[in-house]
């Protein structure tokens, strides 16, 4: 599964780095970064959805889930 | 290799070589006519779907747009879903700057167009089906041949503004749902989930012409599978538009718009495979032998950088078409399409400084795939082709900017878009 970013939703909260500070970076304007690559199921996969759920506007998905 | 010359709008074609028959091109400008296409075998029987799938997959069908995506795959994923219904729609929404080869054929040739459209709905398995447009003289001659041939699927012409961003195929959803045409995030593609939510088929009209011409053509589908068309033009605004096979070296193809001697470099694939200097222009137009230099065949418009010209200046102009062309849906396309062309605006100036330089190095990799479509990735391609080619003359221009950049103190006017109006790209 990787976690992407939906560009046209995200607004900058920045709210999911600090749940995924190994997986997302910001940019100088505020907007995730968010590692090109599929996540560790056993070590990233929480943390990815912990991200998730801090966005207020949904801007992050995980994909390739079932 | 073909020609027909534009000077200042496909609307004034005049042949200068005569086409070869069977091709994309037709000799002289008048628009061809139902029997001309049902006599050069258009319009008959329509072969099994996947006998059609088959003929796409057979000559590497791929996607004339500029994404060189392969139809048949595309083909296949919209065919193989279990649903009573399907799109496919034609599109025509040529949005590359320069790019006048979809505006040629929906003007010149709407029933091949319309031929191959009517191929590929029987390929897929679609009821419906549409031609997407901007161009007026397009939709005006398409919708004509749509009253002129019987065709076996209703076929409707769907209008939209032209923009840079109207014609990526989820923007096309999003017009015939009634919304503005601008990107979404992917996936879906509409090849999943497109219009009505049902599986969507969206082609270039050039890649349906090349199909119909493919199955229904005097020449072997191999044959006519070898050649594309692409777009020459100048900074003043004169162009050609030419057939040509791929692996052609480029500069043979450019050499057929005019004397190039004086040829300095050219922007390639529309705005998609940044600047080539002249040096490079040896190389065979196939998507493989762009993609190994680092750049983009894209749709095929190149833009011709003479002795005159800067190619800093010229690739500026494309950033600032880019950033006025931003749907500005994405952060980091709002921000970045801006971030760059200030950069290189502040460059060209002289009034910049390394660090400008060094944030278009960072911007070029760190802001690629991060918008909904390709806009941002082009301003990227833009700066990174800049910064390969062209480094030591960006940074002469900290301290001596040349006389072509002053003359361009106004980082805001979108001077390329002047320079389509005059070849055509709105008309």
């Amino acid at each position: 599964m990787r976690l992407d970013v939906k560009a046209t939703v995200c607004q900058a909260y920045g709210l999911c780095k600090d749940e995924a500070d190994d997986l997302i970076e910001l940019d100088e304007w505020g907007y995730p970064i968010v590692v090109d690559r599929d996540l560790d199921e056993d070590t990233e996969i929480e943390e990815a959805r912990a991200a998730i759920d801090a966005c207020p506007i949904k801007a992050l998905r995980l994909l390739g889930e079932g | 290799m073909a020609a027909v010359v534009v000077h200042g709008g496909v609307a004034g074609q005049e042949s200068v070589v005569p086409p070869a028959p069977g091709g994309l091109l037709r000799e002289g400008s008048a628009r061809e006519s139902v029997d001309d296409h049902l006599r050069a075998g258009g319009y008959g029987l329509l072969p099994e779907g996947s006998d059609i799938i088959a003929v796409a997959e057979s000559i590497g069908l791929c996607g004339r747009g500029g994404a060189g995506f392969p139809s048949a795959v595309k083909m296949r994923t919209v065919a193989s879903q279990h649903t009573a219904e399907r799109w496919v729609v034609a599109n025509g929404e040529e949005g590359e700057p320069g790019s006048a080869k979809d505006r040629y054929l929906m003007r010149t040739r709407p029933h091949l167009v319309l031929d191959g459209l009517v191929l590929a709905a029987a390929a897929v398995g679609a009821q419906r089906a549409s031609v997407y447009i901007s161009d007026p003289a397009s939709a005006e001659s398409v919708s004509g041949a749509i009253e002129e041939a019987a065709l076996p699927v209703p076929v409707t012409v769907h209008r939209v503004d032209h923009t840079y961003v109207a014609g990526e195929e989820s923007a096309l959803v999003q017009s015939f749902a009634g919304r503005p045409a601008i990107p979404t995030d992917k996936p879906p593609r509409p090849f999943e989930s497109g219009i009505d939510g049902l599986p969507t088929l969206v082609q270039n009209v050039e890649t349906l012409s090349v199909l119909a011409l493919a199955v229904r053509g005097s020449k072997s589908p191999a044959a006519a599978g070898k050649s594309f068309l692409a777009t020459v033009f100048d900074g003043r605004g004169d162009g050609g538009l030419f057939e040509v096979e791929y692996g052609t070296p480029t500069m043979d193809l450019l050499a057929r718009h005019g004397d190039t001697t004086n040829l300095q470099a050219c922007l390639v694939g529309g705005l998609f495979g940044g600047v080539l200097p002249a040096r490079k222009l040896d190389l065979a137009l196939t998507f493989a032998a762009y993609r190994g230099e680092q750049s983009g065949l894209g749709c095929a418009a190149f833009h011709l950088i003479g002795a005159d010209d800067c190619p800093v200046d010229v690739v500026r102009s494309a950033m600032i078409h880019l950033a006025a062309e931003s749907a500005r849906q994405c952060g980091a396309c709002t921000n970045g399409t801006v971030a760059l062309r200030d950069a290189v605006g502040r460059i060209a100036l002289g009034v910049g400084g390394e660090t400008d330089v060094a944030a278009m190095r960072r911007w070029a990799q760190s802001l690629v795939g991060r918008g909904a479509c390709g806009l941002l990735d082009a301003s990227c391609m833009q700066a990174a082709a800049l910064l390969r080619h062209y480094e030591p003359l960006l940074t002469d221009h900290l301290h001596n900017p040349c006389s072509i950049c002053r003359a361009h103190p106004d980082g805001d006017v979108d001077r390329l878009r002047v320079v389509l109006d005059r070849f055509g790209a709105s008309a």
